[in-house]
This record gives C-alpha cells, structure tokens and sequence, in this order.
C-alpha cells in the first residue's frame, strides 16, 4: 500500500496525454456550426454574446479540470441542497420571464437553477449509486425515486417542462448502468406509465398540456402558438431539401417565420439552410460525441466517475433527440435547446460544465482504485 | 458489473438517432416539394379569416357603429373555367383546357355538372346568368395570364396555386341564401361561402363626425402598411413564446381602415386580428385534404363613447340645417356628450357618394366643432376680464365711460351700440358685452398678461381631444396696444375652435380647472372586459382667486336675465353664458356664438354653440337654439313656461 501522500499528488496530477483528443475536436466543429447558425439566425449582436458565452464556458470547462471530480461527488448531497433550496427560492420570488419563473437574478446575471439540477442530479445519483455492486435492491431504487421526483415537481411547477423530462432519462440510465435488475427496471417504466395520467391531471398546466395535444392531434390544437412553431419548422426543414438554400439564404429564418430561431428551433434553421447532407453530418458528430462519451463511461472503472459519465451523457443524448425531435415536429415543444448550438448563457455554461466533468473522469480514469485514499475522499 | 448494458444504452440511442434521420429524409427529401410550395400534387395554402371589428356604443350602451355579416360566394376554379371553355370554345386558345379536356374523359365523377352552378345560383341570388359568367370570365383570365407567364418561365407546363383558389361570383349576400346553400351543401358542391364583416351604422346620420367613415386601403397605404410590417417583422427579435407579433398579419390589399373620427383614431383598437388557415390541398382534384392549422381571429376591441345618443340627438336637431357646431359637454370631467356639426353626412353612404362629398363646397366631412377655427368675438371676454382682475389692473369698482367708440392714436373702435353704454364696471360689461370696457381694460392690461392669460385657457393649442386633425386656432403675439386691444375683444388675428371655448367656460363653471375633452369611456374586449379606461393626460387647475371666479358668474347670469341674452327665454333653465359675434369683415356675414353653461348653480352642461356666416347676430341667432337644446336637456322646467 502506498503512502497516502504520495497517492494524493498521484490523484490531483492531471495528464494531458489523458485529454481526449477527439471528443474535444468534435465538440470544437460542432461550436463553431452553432456559432455560424446562431449568427445567420439572429444577428451580430446575438453572435457576439455567444463568443462570450463560449468563451466564458471554455474558461470554465478548463478551470474545473484542475479539480477531481471526487471532490465534486463528495459534496454531491450538500450541492444537491443548495440547488434545491435556490429551486424553493425561484418558485418563490423568482423574476417571470415569459410567464415562467426560471430565473432570478444575481446582480446582472440571471441564474436558472433549473438548468443546474441536470448536473446535480447526475452526481447525487452516482454518489448515491456507486457501490452497489450486489444489485440494486428496492430501497436504493425507492431514495433514487425520490430523488429524481422532489427536483423535478419542482421543475414543472415553474413551469419548465423540457428540463424536468430530462431528469427520468437520466435517473433511468443511472439505474441501469448501476446495475437495477431488469425486471424493475421494467416495472419502474410500467409504473410511470401508469401515473403519467395523474400527472397530466395535477401536475401540468394548460399551456403545456394544449402543447402536448398539439403534437398529438396538431389539427386539434387550441394553442395555436404551438402549432405554428411546428408548422413553421416543418416548411422550413422541408423547404431545405437534399442541399439546402445556403448559408444566410432561409426563407423561414432570413423572414423571421421561423420563432425562436437560434434557441429551441436552430436545428431547423440548419436542416433549411444546409440540406439534408449536412443536417445529417451534424447529427453525425453528435452521435460520435456520444459514442465517445459512452466509451469514457465504459474505460472507466472507478464506479462513481462511470455513473457520472452514463449520467452526463444520457443528459446530451435526451437533449439532442429532443430539441432535434421538436424541429422535426416528432416531439412535443417544451423548450429544450440544443447543446453547444442554441443561443443561451444558462445552457452553453451547463453544457461546458457537464462536459469538463466527463473530461475529468476521463483523465482521472487511470487512477488506482484500490487506493486507501479513494475511499477516504469519497467518505 | 454489466459493460453490456454501456452498449445497449449506445443502441438506444442510436436507434432513436436513426428515427430522426429517417424524419429528415421524409422531410427534406420525400415531401420537400410540398413545403417548398412546388409539388404537383400537394401543397400548402393559406386562407385568412376575416376578423370583426370592434363595436362602438354610446355611454349608455347604445350601438352607434358595429360590423355586420354579409356574404361572398366563391365557386371553385374548375368549374368557372368549365363554364368559360364552354362558352368561349372557339376561339379560346387557353392551354389550362387542353389538361381539362384529356382530365373529363378519365375522371367523370369531379368534372360532371361543372355548369350546374350558374343555373343553381343565379336561382338562388336572382341574379341573371350572364352577370354571374362575366364575374367567372374575369377570374378566369386573370389566372391564366398568371398561368400563361409562369409556364413561359418555367418552360413547361404546370399547375399554379391559383387554380386550385375559390373566385368571388356575388358579394353582400344575405344570411337567408346562404342558409339555403350550407343546407344542401351536396347539390352545391365547389361552392364556398366566406363570411366579410360590414360596417354599419345604424343611426344612420347621428354624430358622422364624431364616429367617422371608413374605406379601402388604396394600393400605395397598402404598400407602406406591409412595408412597415415588414420591416417591424425583420427588426423585432421574439423572444420565448410570445409569438404574439408575428401571428398579427396587419393589413390585407383592400382592407377597410377607419379615416377620420375616432374609427381613425381607435383604428389599432379597433382593427383586430385576422385569423389564418393552413390547409393541405390535393391537385388532382383540388379537394381539401386536411386542415393543418388554424387560428381563430381576434376580434377588434369595443369602443364605449362618452357620447350620449339622446343628447347628440337633441343637439342635432337644435342645430337643425344652420351650418355650424354645438358641443355639450360635462363641464367637471370633460366627458362629450354631444357633438354635432352641418353640414354632415351618413357614413353608410360614404364609399357610395364619397366623390360627391369630397368636392361639395359646403365641406359636409368638416368637424366644425374641433375643425374650425374662427375669431371668438365676445366670447374672449371673459379672459379678457380674468386676467385684467387676476392681475389686480381692474377691479370691480373700475368704471369706464362708453360713448359709443374710443379711440387709440387715432384709430377709431367702435362699442356694438353706436349710442354708448355709459359708465359701466365689470358687471355690466359682460352681460351688456361692452367693447369700450374692455378695449379701455386691454389698454391698461397690455398684451403679455392678455397672452400668458389666453395661454393658461388653452387658446391656440389643441385640446388633445381623441380625434383626428384637431386644430388649435391662433393665438397671436401682441406687440402694440391696438393689436392688444383688437384682441381683448375677440377680433384680430385670433382664432380659437368651438371646443376650446366650451373648455373655457367649463373652466369657469367648475372652478377653474381646466379638463381635457375626450370620447374614450372605455375599451372593452371580446368578454366585456375592460382594456382601457379614459385617463386624463392633463388637467390642470388655473390660478384664478375665488372672488374672480364669483365675479365672472354673476356676470355671466346676468347675461341671461338682463344682458344681451335677455329674452330668449334662457332664464328659465338657469343658464349662465355669453353671446359674441365675430365679423368675418364682409357686410351681413357674422359668426353667432353663444358659449355658456347650466344649471348656473349647480353646473352640469357647459355647451358652445355656434353658426357660421349667418347674416344676425350673437343672441338673435343662437338664443332660440340654446332654448330649443335646454328645453331637451330640462325636460322638466319646460312645464312652467
Ligand atoms: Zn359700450
């Protein structure tokens, strides 16, 4: 057994040969089509506030490699609380943004925990979660459970559907990478299935419910609204065809049809201006970034990194698939945006953050499992 | 551990990635050309849903403008051209039918009775069948220029969205007919009925000034409106889901806007929404497949005046055929609750006789109430008066000697009675409206406290009444003591409207506080809920000491019960108030005023009345219409005359 020290200095040291140098390649190519869409969809002065959000993500991306994420996980329960209270505390006295209380502000910056709690809850959960190596029995499944629905009652209540959909995905994958029998894991779904109505009923407000039957049964929908933001989608994905009308050259986007084009709906913008080849190229590098991010999961054999890692990724994946199934009038709008391409502070910032996070796992992955130290850190 | 289930979650993922591709290429590649608005077989159409426009009522609930439903009917395309192939065989030399001709012997089922429509309708609307044909001919040849232009571009034949459109055949349709072709909706098949909001008033020609007129947008205004909203769309960045803004299609060519009164001047109010239709249409037999989407549209909020229809009406017909205005007014809050002006017009009529109107030399679309703008004659008096005691240059003790005239460096001013009025103090100056009293004041006074004065009343700037094209009259700077003296008697360069003096003496009537005249009671929505209310942008209280004000009221009584306004019956309503005649200079050719208030104890009218050109004078021409209006207003004091 080594000296506890020299473990220590082992651990914080980070190696750059361990840096992945092809996720990061993909997810810089991947910046820079957002940023050329975020530009040909609004303007210079929304292009301009994106740099500063890429920059400030990748500042912060690389400032929080220099921290073990151990760390991170050992203070999961006491960030998961803060989060939670902040959550209490947008519900309360939140500033309405559109109607929704999202937000607050902090100085000049507007702060939306909600955004957050993805991330929070990835790491309690793989805290949580880490050492049940004999199977996960129905206790551990019941307090991940609650969990999950605490955050996310409160999510909905802002009213922020899309990021509180997000949450079961995640709380799915974990479980299952932690090792949940199937059989549950197939009764949790029924379950949920089951009380999805109760949810509808209590749960959900009118708007968000006329969305959901506006995706439905979009010929039935009251909340026009809903329904034009899919139709103006559809014409404008469609209108692309095989090669797109060109940089700069939408119809949908350059005459402003298309609302909320460079955040929720910039997959159509691109599908409109590009065409069907290169809209599929973009989903090309999503699906690698993922591919990547599992395979990170999987060299990882320290068990909470792992369950961080399948967290984060299941969070992208969810968000990808959809943001991008709202473009394409396959998913109900509720909200979501498109990571490291939509126009957002909140959202860039959580992205960056998740994604130095799996980093982090990744060049930590090497370490010494059977080192006293490690239980002492996550202890 | 299970390093499967990494691979299974990577599985999932990419099988709902491979969904999304296969959406895509369903979309982009598959039915490309229906979103496109290019395809042959499909495509996109939008159809607008007329919107109602707001209803405008009097104070009391009463309906002074509101839109009526009448209807267009439309027939399909195919069958107008049928009827035109049909009638113009020979030497139609049209492409579209050679494709309809080859189309009839394969598809008998759609092209069958493709000319049972005219008989049918003619039938039913009893208009004769050639009328309805050259509607059809029309329609038809304006598309297939269309048809013709676009073929030659794109060097093929094809079939325009046109063609697949419904044309409007007959138009003001009655809800009676239309019942009948909604009910047997099978034996008038490609026949549509689309319902367009009319205006009405059903007062027909009660307060045409007040409510105003509406019609078409010409083609440049419709230009410029889109432009606008064009350009509104391209520099506005929507945030969130308030998509609010870009659902709002502003205007359409040949939409009706509102032109003057308050249609123009509640226009955005007014005006409500269109609705919008999307709907997927097939071409092979031009039927609706599906109806994508549709927004309702929002009706045009509902104006409440503070007109009172009765009181108009009274007015109206006190008024009768002289050429002039009276406004009745509440002299506390500012409320209009009357406004007539003559010569006037019936709005329904407008757009039928709106040449005719237009050039008539007795301008009938002139509000003369805010519109014209004439010298005040006696009725400045009273300004004259407060800011000669205001400023302490006279008080009630100061007497001046009236011989019929004075002089001022030898210019000659003469009093209306060529025989003086002797010494007269404040208190029979204004009833007796003496001139030599107040020119003797104005000389004394000098002409910046006159103006400072007259600019605390309001004179020579708009009242910001809540109609179109206001005028605020003149106020002119006094530089000498004639001008000054010229003014003080309401001549000269000065001008003031009818509304601007009824301000002025609801001024004195409700203790010196100067209100804002206004039409806007509320603004209700579609559920009665109110949008707006009336709130005064200014009302400001003038610096007039209370012994002033005693002062000018009596005087103003006394104009009633022995002043120039004796004898016309006036006293029995409690009517305070002062007569004026403006010379226009020309022999025989005044302007009769009467401007006053009533009860004069409890003040709940304040009135301007006003003729113009007439041949009298002051109290002779407008004493018996103010007697006519009070007899209306106090019904019940009329018993003891
Ligand atoms: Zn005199």
């Amino acid at each position: 057994m080594k000296p506890v020290s020299t473990t220590k200095t082992m651990i914080r040291s980070v190696s750059p040969r361990n840096f992945d140098w092809v996720l990061f390649p993909i997810i810089c190519i991947i910046l820079t089509i957002g940023v050329l869409f975020v530009w040909s969809a609004s303007s210079e002065k929304f292009l301009f506030k994106q740099l500063v959000w890429i920059a400030m993500g990748l500042t912060l991306f690389f400032i929080l490699l220099y921290f073990d994420y151990l760390s991170f996980a050992h203070y999961a329960y006491i960030i998961y609380a803060c989060v939670l209270f902040l959550l209490i505390l947008v519900l309360g006295m939140g500033g309405a943004v559109k109607g929704s209380q999202r937000w607050f502000t902090i100085g000049s910056f507007s702060v939306q925990p909600s955004e957050f709690m993805k991330i929070t809850l990835v790491l309690t959960l793989a805290r949580f979660l880490r050492y049940k190596k004999y199977g996960i029995g129905l206790f551990d499944i019941g307090v991940s459970l609650l969990l999950t629905f605490i955050p996310m009652v409160l999510i909905m209540k802002q009213p922020d559907l899309g990021t509180a959909l997000v949450l079961v995905p995640i709380l799915l994958s974990i479980l299952y990478t932690a090792g949940i029998r199937l059989y549950h894991l197939f009764m949790l779904i029924g379950a949920g299935l089951a009380i999805s109505p109760l949810v509808w009923m209590f749960m959900l407000k009118s708007y968000q419910k006329m969305r959901i039957i506006g995706f439905l049964w979009p010929e039935k929908a009251m909340d026009w609204g809903a329904g034009y933001h899919r139709l103006q989608s559809l014409i404008a994905v469609g209108s692309g065809g095989l090669f797109g009308t060109g940089w700069g050259n939408g119809v949908q986007n350059q005459m402003k049809f298309l609302p909320e084009r460079h955040t929720d709906f910039i997959f159509a913008v691109i599908s409109e201006e590009w065409g069907f080849l290169r809209a599929c190229f973009v989903l090309f590098l999503y699906i690698m970034f993922l591919t990547c991010g599992i395979g990170i999961a999987r060299s990882t054999r320290e068990p909470c990194g792992r369950l961080i890692v399948i967290g984060l990724v299941t969070m992208f994946a969810t968000q990808i698939v959809v943001n991008v199934g709202m473009s394409l009038g396959i998913a109900p709008i509720v909200g979501i945006t498109l990571p490291f391409i939509s126009y957002g502070g909140s959202s860039m910032l959580t992205s960056f953050i998740a994604l130095s996070i799996i980093f982090n796992i990744k060049m930590r992955s090497k370490i010494d499992l059977a080192s006293e130290h490690h239980y002492k850190t996550i202890r | 551990m299970y390093p499967y289930r990494f691979k299974i979650t990577l599985i999932i993922f990419i099988v709902f990635f491979i969904g999304i591709v296969v959406r895509l290429f369903q979309l982009q590649i598959i039915e490309s050309n229906k979103y496109k608005g290019i395809s042959q077989n499909r495509r996109i159409v939008t159809y607008p849903l007329e919107a109602t426009r707001g209803t405008i009522f009097d104070r009391n609930g009463k309906m002074l403008a509101v839109d009526q439903h009448t209807f267009d009917i439309a027939v399909q395309y195919k069958n107008l051209l049928y009827c035109y192939v049909r009638d113009n065989n020979a030497v139609s030399r049209i492409d579209g039918m050679k494709v309809h001709k080859n189309a009839k012997k394969t598809c008998g089922e759609c092209h069958e009775n493709q000319d049972v429509w005219v008989e049918k309708l003619s039938q039913l609307l009893g208009i004769p069948q050639n009328e309805l044909l050259s509607h059809a001919k029309q329609a038809v040849e304006k598309v297939e220029r269309l048809k013709q232009n676009v073929e030659q571009k794109s060097g093929r034949a094809t079939r325009i969205k046109e063609e697949a459109g419904y044309y409007p055949i007959a138009s003001d349709v009655t809800w009676e007919k239309v019942i009948q072709i909604e009910i047997n909706q099978n034996s008038y098949s490609g026949i549509r009925v689309t319902p367009r909001p009319k205006r009405i008033y059903p007062q027909q020609e009660l307060a045409p000034h007040i409510l105003g007129y509406m019609s078409k947008l010409n083609e440049k205004e419709w230009k410029m409106y889109s432009d606008k909203w064009n350009n509104f769309i391209l520099s506005s960045n929507i945030k969130g889901t308030d998509i609010t803004p870009l659902l709002y299609d502003g205007y359409a060519e040949n939409d009706y806007i509102g032109r003057s009164g308050v249609e123009l001047e509640y226009e955005n109010e007014l005006h409500g929404e269109r609705g919008k239709r999307f709907e997927e249409i097939t071409y092979k037999n031009t039927q609706v497949e599906k109806v994508i989407l549709e927004r309702p549209p929002v009706s045009g909020n509902d104006l409440y005046l503070t007109i009172d229809t009765q009181i108009q009406a009274y007015a109206e017909k006190s008024l009768g055929k002289n050429p002039g205005s009276i406004i009745v007014m509440d002299p506390w809050t500012g409320e209009i609750l009357a406004m007539a002006s003559y010569p006037c017009f019936n709005p329904n009529d407008v757009n039928k006789d709106f040449k005719k109107l237009i050039k008539h030399p007795s301008k009938p679309f002139l509000n003369r109430a805010i519109q014209g703008a004439l010298p005040p004659g006696s009725i400045f008096k009273v300004i004259t008066a407060t800011a000669a005691l205001s400023t302490n240059r006279i008080n009630t003790q100061t007497n001046y000697e009236c011989h019929g005239y004075t002089n001022y460096q030898n210019i000659i001013f003469r009093c209306w009675s060529e025989y003086g009025h002797g010494l007269v103090a404040i208190q029979d100056a204004i009833p007796y409206s003496c001139n030599v009293f107040f020119l003797e004041t104005a000389k004394i006074l000098g002409g910046d406290s006159l103006y400072t004065w007259a600019k605390n009343f309001g004179i020579g700037e708009k009242t910001g009444i809540d109609l179109p094209h206001e005028r605020s009259g003149n106020m002119p700077k006094m530089t000498d003591t004639a001008t000054v003296m010229n003014v003080a008697i309401g001549q000269g360069a000065l001008l003031t409207t009818p509304l601007q003096l009824a301000r002025i003496y609801a001024a004195v009537a409700n203790g010196g506080t100067l209100v804002q005249p206004h039409l806007l009671l509320k603004l209700t929505d579609g559920q009665g809920k109110i949008v707006r209310l009336f709130k005064p942008e200014k009302k400001q209280k003038l610096p007039i000491q209370p012994a002033t004000l005693d002062t000018l009221r009596t005087a103003l009584l006394d104009v009633v019960t022995r002043g120039t306004a004796k004898n016309t019956g006036l006293e029995l309503y409690k009517v305070a108030g002062k007569t004026g005649t403006a010379e226009t200079g020309r022999q025989e050719d005044n302007h009769a005023w009467f401007v006053g208030y009533a009860p004069y104890d409890s003040p709940q009218y304040c009135f301007a009345i006003l003729v113009e050109h007439t041949p009298g004078h002051g109290a002779e021409i407008t004493g018996p219409i103010a007697r006519e209006l009070m007899s209306y207003l106090f019904p019940e004091l009329n018993e003891a005359s």
